[in-house]
């Protein structure tokens, strides 16, 4: 057993986050917790469960209490993930939960704590292990609300249903709910993909909160990874991200979305030449939640080439029965690596 | 099961057919657009396992436009759905979807289409969406689509990407536009790129999408020339992504190709590239030579060299050799060594494709040829030599040929009297006049062929070919009470008992066609080449909904006949056997004679 990496987090960092409850952007303190993983691990794109480890409870406190040392000086947002379910025995206690609870009260700066977990470990009790800290959230990863989506493409293994009754009981604990959804599973089409989360957004508005769209990439050694290798899947593009959140904005919605490896090839991308600029755009939305920093994308013609090929590839959705037309010379053009 | 498509013609697995689109019948190949296809003009409803409606597809209702389904990879969690699904769909094609993905791969561009060709019934289309060029249509075509559309074209428009015949450039490369198409005869490259870029991407769209619409009749001009293989060998040399797939398609699915290739046609078939050796056509030959061909008993064997005039017996070199063995001819059995054919009997110079190829002749032979023609005649000697009594091997063969057979021999250890001297031209005064000489020598007394002979012989050769060992012999021989007369000028000969003709050899074709009394009398030699009917009585031709079985190993082009309860006749086959049986439409064959059988 390495004893020193399972008293170390898998990482923190530091950043800013949109705190909802005040309308501002604070900063906040994410810290991704070695646990023993994801007991479910058969998600189509997720290798997060790689991370596990056999560690004890005392390692994971000790993991928390290493990441609350960069604790920044002002009010915060403390974040957690487990690779996994925060409300899983199995990865966490209850008892330990207790002691993060009370640990989060000590610090007193945090003025929200948010975790995530799968609705099946929902329930009043574990829910009542975090009693009395200050705006909690549970965040779920649902990624669509249409369960054929979710069983068939994603394997996720629970349904609409079983998030909805999760999330009823998190509201009847005081918590609010933070809602995942995916940009494009694997087998979805840009346009399909890009409708089905605007929809999704619109089926779970009553019961989250805020709405973290994950633009879906490719995680290594995940059934994704295999079948993106062969050419049958392409991250979404930036445009559609953009599109989704301005959809979902319009609705009145919280949306933020973190646009992780954006511009590369395994991640969200456009032409390799436009990626960046619209990266720094969704960042900066997150955080403002003013929807004119996209909209300005529009204006301001960073009005890429790409838009028009990304546009024209929507428009004959229905007729390019999955293929993945970039063209011989898009391909080979610099996207970072 | 399909409604509103048939297949007319076949060439190897590429087929043109009909695809009624609102009244309308649109030859296939067929290149939808993708504009009218979204405007919903083109009529033609596709439907994917993850829609709600899948389960019309299993009802002939509604079935009141020409609809699909999409096929997908196995990767796919609905893969199983669909598959086994197939059967019981009522539709008129199939839709490949993630084709994309196979372009990364020739392999994968091989496995995908013939994996979709086999799992589809044959009767039904194949559309190959968003993926098709200029460059690779042809191809796509070749290996069994049938429907493909102007998307990638469309797209590459909005991408600057300029299409040309052997492949794509970006728009800012060019220096002139190379074409002559209504777009880029009507401006200039430079006028192109300074138009305002709506404009262009239309303007480039436009180009791309006339470019394939040409390619797409070229290819539809081959398939019914009989053309379409010489045409993909040479498009196939564009890239080497496309070469890769040729070369895969030829050394991994032979059977795939075997299942679907014509017996013959009426049309050359040059033998141009290093993949021309492994054509079909070539390998079966070369089969049958060994399988179907059963020499004649004579004392000696004479191998002699290909000429460029076929059949070989009118080229004036082979005027020449005849000439230096007439006398003899009746101990005599010739073979031909040739490329890329490599042994054909004198018998069967005017089958398909031994009076059909043709070949750039240099003198140089690459080792791939040499090896495959060495191991054609190795095959041969080792088979025939004993068994057929030829006591000595007689080669007037120079430089390559010469080398050749030498070889063989030597590995066989069989001798073999060598009539040409090095450097020496087979033609030469020298060399016929050795020839001539070491057969007198060999064959002591003369001993002439008839003219009847001569032409039975072929006959025979011929229909044994065609359908197996013992029919040529049934055919040709004499039974107790018949006149038997041949007639007609070389190699148009027709066969005649008793004033009734039997079969003729048709020229145009390399085969041997039967009439109903020739039929008749070889029927216990044809049960590989008969198609099992319904009760009716044909007339034009036989429907394949009206097939309740057929060989295997019928193929388009061959001559069959066809019996039923009502009917019994001959014709020429319009489709291979198996997809006679799996097929509920389209013509299985050409009634040429037939007559009703009494019902007993």
């Amino acid at each position: 057993m390495n004893t020193s990496k399972n008293k170390n987090p898998v990482a923190s960092w530091l950043d800013y986050d949109y705190f909802k409850e005040e309308r501002k952007a604070i900063k906040a303190l994410t810290v991704i917790l070695r646990t023993a993983g994801c007991q479910w691990r058969k998600c189509t794109m997720c290798g997060f469960w790689q991370e596990s480890a056999d560690v004890t409870q005392a390692d994971i406190l000790a993991q928390l209490d290493r990441s609350l040392r960069n604790s920044p000086e002002e009010e915060f947002i403390l974040k957690i993930f487990t690779s996994g379910s925060f409300l899983d025995e199995r990865e966490i206690s209850s008892e330990t939960r207790k002691e993060i609870a009370e640990l989060v009260r000590k610090v007193g700066r945090i003025r929200k704590f948010i975790v995530e977990t799968r609705p099946e470990f929902v329930s009043v009790e574990r829910i009542a292990d975090l009693k009395g800290v200050e705006n909690l959230e549970l965040a779920i990863g649902l990624e669509t609300a249409n369960d054929f989506f979710r069983s068939k493409y994603i394997k996720k293994g629970f349904s609409f249903d079983d998030y909805k009754k999760a999330a009823e009981i998190v509201i009847d604990g005081g918590a609010t709910v933070k809602t995942y959804l995916l940009l494009k599973p694997p087998f979805v089409s840009e346009k399909k993909a890009i409708e089905d989360v605007i929809k999704s957004a619109e089926l779970v508005s009553n019961y989250s909160s805020t709405i973290s769209l994950n633009l879906c990439n490719i995680q290594k050694y995940t059934p994704l990874e295999a079948l993106w290798r062969r050419g049958y899947y392409r991250p979404p593009w930036l445009w559609s991200a953009v599109d989704a959140i301005k959809e979902i904005k319009k609705r009145n919605i919280v949306v933020m979305s973190d646009p992780v490896g954006a511009g590369y090839k395994r991640g969200p991308h456009n032409c390799g030449k436009c990626d960046l600029e619209i990266k720094e755009a969704i960042k900066k939305f997150n955080i403002t939640q003013d929807v004119r920093v996209l909209e300005h994308l529009d204006e301001n013609e960073i009005e890429c080439e790409c838009k028009e090929v990304w546009r024209a590839l929507l428009n004959y959705d229905a007729f390019l029965f999955d293929s993945i037309l970039e063209g011989k010379r898009l391909s080979r053009e610099k996207i970072k690596v | 099961m399909t409604k509103f498509y048939e297949v007319r013609r076949r060439d190897g697995a590429a087929r043109i057919g009909f695809l009624s689109l609102l009244g309308e019948k649109k030859q296939t190949p067929l290149l939808f657009h993708v504009e009218s296809l979204s405007a919903g003009e083109e009529a033609i409803k596709v439907i994917h396992a993850e829609d709600s409606n899948f389960n019309e597809l299993f009802q002939e209702e509604l079935w009141d436009v020409p609809r699909g389904a999409v096929l997908l990879p196995e990767v796919h969690p609905l893969f199983n759905k669909v598959q086994e699904a197939i059967p019981s769909l009522h539709v008129d094609c199939y839709v490949l979807s993630f084709a994309s993905a196979m372009l990364n791969i020739p392999r994968e561009f091989v496995r995908r289409i013939i994996y979709a060709r086999n799992a589809i019934p044959p009767d039904t289309a194949l559309w190959v969406p968003a993926i098709a060029t200029a460059e690779n249509a042809a191809l796509l075509f070749y290996i069994g689509a049938d429907l493909i559309d102007d998307l990638n074209a469309v797209i590459n428009g909005y991408q600057s990407i300029y299409q040309v015949e052997e492949g794509a450039v970006s728009l800012r490369e060019l220096e002139e536009l190379p074409c002559t198409c209504s777009v880029c005869s009507s401006l200039t490259v430079e006028e192109l790129r300074e138009q305002n870029s709506k404009e262009r991407v239309l303007l480039l769209a436009k180009h791309n999408t006339l470019l394939l619409e040409k390619e797409v009749k070229k290819v539809k001009a081959h398939i019914r020339a009989g053309s379409l293989r010489e045409y993909v060998e040479l498009k196939v040399r564009s890239s080497p992504f496309l070469t890769a797939v040729l070369r895969i398609l030829d050394l991994e699915n032979e059977e795939y190709f075997e299942k679907r290739t014509p017996v013959a046609r009426n049309h050359g078939m040059m033998a141009n590239t290093m993949e021309s050796l492994k054509r079909i056509e070539v390998k079966r030959f070369a089969s049958r030579v060994l399988e179907r061909y059963e020499p004649p008993m004579r004392k000696i064997l004479l191998l002699l060299p290909c000429s460029a005039r076929k059949p070989y017996s009118l080229s004036p070199s082979h005027l020449k050799f005849r000439e230096a063995i007439e006398r003899y001819r009746g101990r005599i059995h010739e073979i031909i060594l040739t490329s890329p054919l490599g042994v054909v009997p004198r018998e069967l110079e005017v089958m398909y494709p031994a009076a059909f190829y043709d070949i750039p002749v240099t003198g140089y032979w690459d080792a791939e040829e040499r090896e495959w023609v060495s191991s054609c005649l190795r095959a041969y000697l080792e088979r025939n030599v004993r068994n057929y009594k030829h006591k000595q091997i007689v080669a007037h063969l120079s430089g390559t040929y010469k080398e050749l057979c030498s070889r063989t021999a030597e590995d066989l250890g069989i001798d073999v009297v060598y009539t040409c001297e090095e450097g020496e031209d087979v033609t030469s005064k020298e060399a016929l006049k050795r020839l001539k000489e070491r057969i007198a020598e060999l064959c002591g007394d003369t001993t002439r062929l008839s003219g009847f002979e001569k032409k039975a012989s072929m006959l025979k050769a011929m229909a044994d070919y065609q359908f197996g060992i013992g029919a040529g012999s049934e055919l040709v021989s004499r039974k107790e009470g018949e006149k038997i007369k041949i007639s007609g000028k070389f190699p148009a000969y027709k066969l005649s008992v008793n004033g009734d003709v039997l079969a003729r050899i048709v020229p145009e074709y390399g085969l041997l066609t039967l009439t109903l009394k020739g039929a008749r009398r070889i029927e216990r030699f044809l049960t590989a080449y008969t198609v099992q009917i319904g009760d009716f009585l044909p007339k034009g031709s036989v429907l394949a909904p009206g097939v309740v079985n057929a060989d295997e190993q019928i193929r388009v082009n061959d001559e069959v006949i066809f019996t039923g309860k009502m009917a019994f006749g001959v014709g020429r086959a319009k489709m291979s056997g198996w997809e006679m049986v799996e097929s509920r439409k389209g013509v299985a064959v050409d009634v040429r004679e037939v007559e009703e059988v009494e019902q007993s």
